[in-house]
């Protein structure tokens, strides 16, 4: 019996790991392109990095439940083309993000848009 | 008197004549050899970014769709690429040529008197181009980057790639190759702020006959940026981003 858990362990560990081995970087196949959420949220960290820059946000449901949202958007040299800096987003600001969702339903999401608490908005890419 | 003046008046007429008519053949001929020198048409030095999107997964895909040999079908077909194509090119490994031309990033250009230099924003790669007249060697020893040649063919750069090894793909779609792919890149400006790219995709072992496309770049303001791809950003954004986006989720 007990071989047999370790056995179904191995086997779910390695799944897990091909799963995000095969997500790649360029990953847009994970996200659902047709659905859009709008979330608003405090930041809790903004990351400045490759192969894509993170954008972690807490947001309050309608319970006052606080759920962590992890997006991923464009890498830096990317950014700065669209009019970003690393100081773009900083811990607490409050910020609106319009993304689409991971399809697995976890709160995992790409960015579209970023609507900052002054109203100016920041697309991920050149326009 | 009055007939030296007269004579005098001719001579002068005569002499501005002639001198209009030089001044008339000069002026074109300057122009034509400006049009001609070096440092006008063989400049393609700058920051340059391609047209098209996504890294121009169909660009190659599409007239190669009809060109494939059946093990490269078959090859093709097997690794789903059609339905997602991001699944087995993962990994940090060099693009290679010609999949580094379809990057929806920036090169930059360099110019010296024996190479062109190529400089690419993705995984802050290079390429040398040898302007010097020499050969590929024989017995090339297969790699990431190839060996790269190249001369003027009036004002097109003409870059000739062989050498390959065959851990890398001919695009971002996932067509394979063999060792005989032979590359050809001509490059040229055709204003001073576009330059075109007609790339010829040569492999007799995987593909039935060549295949061409083209494609535009426009001069950009920007510096390279560090686009690098290391395994700890990997690991860390498949911690963050990939695995949470990807495992089986309840809420």
């Amino acid at each position: 019996m007990r071989v047999k858990r370790l056995t179904w362990f191995i086997l779910m560990m390695g799944l897990l790991t091909v799963s995000a081995q095969t997500f790649a970087h360029h990953g847009a196949q994970a996200y659902d392109q047709q659905t859009k959420v709008t979330l608003k949220g405090t930041v809790t960290s903004f990351e400045w990095t490759n192969p894509h820059s993170e954008i972690h946000l807490d947001v309050s449901d309608d319970k006052g439940n606080v759920v962590q949202w992890n997006f991923e958007t464009q890498p830096p040299n990317v950014l700065v083309h669209a009019g970003w800096t690393k100081d773009s987003l900083k811990t607490g600001d409050q910020v609106t993000i319009i993304g689409n969702p991971a399809k697995n339903g976890a709160p995992v999401g790409i960015v579209q848009k970023v609507i900052l608490a002054n109203g100016q908005e920041l697309m991920p890419n050149p326009r | 008197m009055r007939h030296y003046f007269r004579v005098l008046m001719v001579v002068s007429a005569a002499m501005l004549a002639f001198s209009c008519v030089t001044l008339a053949q000069t002026a074109p001929s300057a122009g034509a050899a400006k049009s001609q020198a070096p440092e006008s048409t063989h400049d393609l030095s700058g920051v340059w970014l391609g047209d098209g999107t996504g890294n121009n997964r169909a660009l190659l895909s599409q007239p190669a769709a009809t060109l494939m040999q059946p093990w490269v079908k078959a090859k093709f077909n097997a690794q789903g690429v059609t339905s997602d194509p991001d699944l087995f090119l993962e990994s940090c490994d060099p693009l290679g040529v010609p999949r580094v031309l379809l990057t929806n990033t920036p090169v930059k250009i360099v110019q010296t008197s024996g190479e062109v230099v190529f400089l690419y924003e993705r995984n802050h790669d290079f390429r040398e181009v040898y302007m010097d007249g020499r050969e590929h060697p024989k017995n090339l020893d297969p790699s990431w980057w190839g060996h790269s040649i190249g001369r003027w063919d009036g004002s097109v750069l003409v870059v000739d790639t062989v050498g390959s090894n065959e851990k890398t793909w001919v695009d971002w779609s996932g067509l394979p190759h063999t060792e005989a792919l032979h590359t050809v890149e001509r490059y040229q400006r055709i204003d001073p702020e576009t330059m075109r790219l007609d790339l010829t995709v040569d492999d007799p072992k995987a593909y039935t006959q060549p295949f061409t496309v083209k494609r535009m770049f426009k001069l950009k303001p920007w510096d390279i940026g560090e686009d690098i791809c290391t395994q700890s950003a990997e690991q860390h954004f498949r911690q963050e981003i990939a695995a949470p986006a990807t495992a089986p989720f309840r809420k």
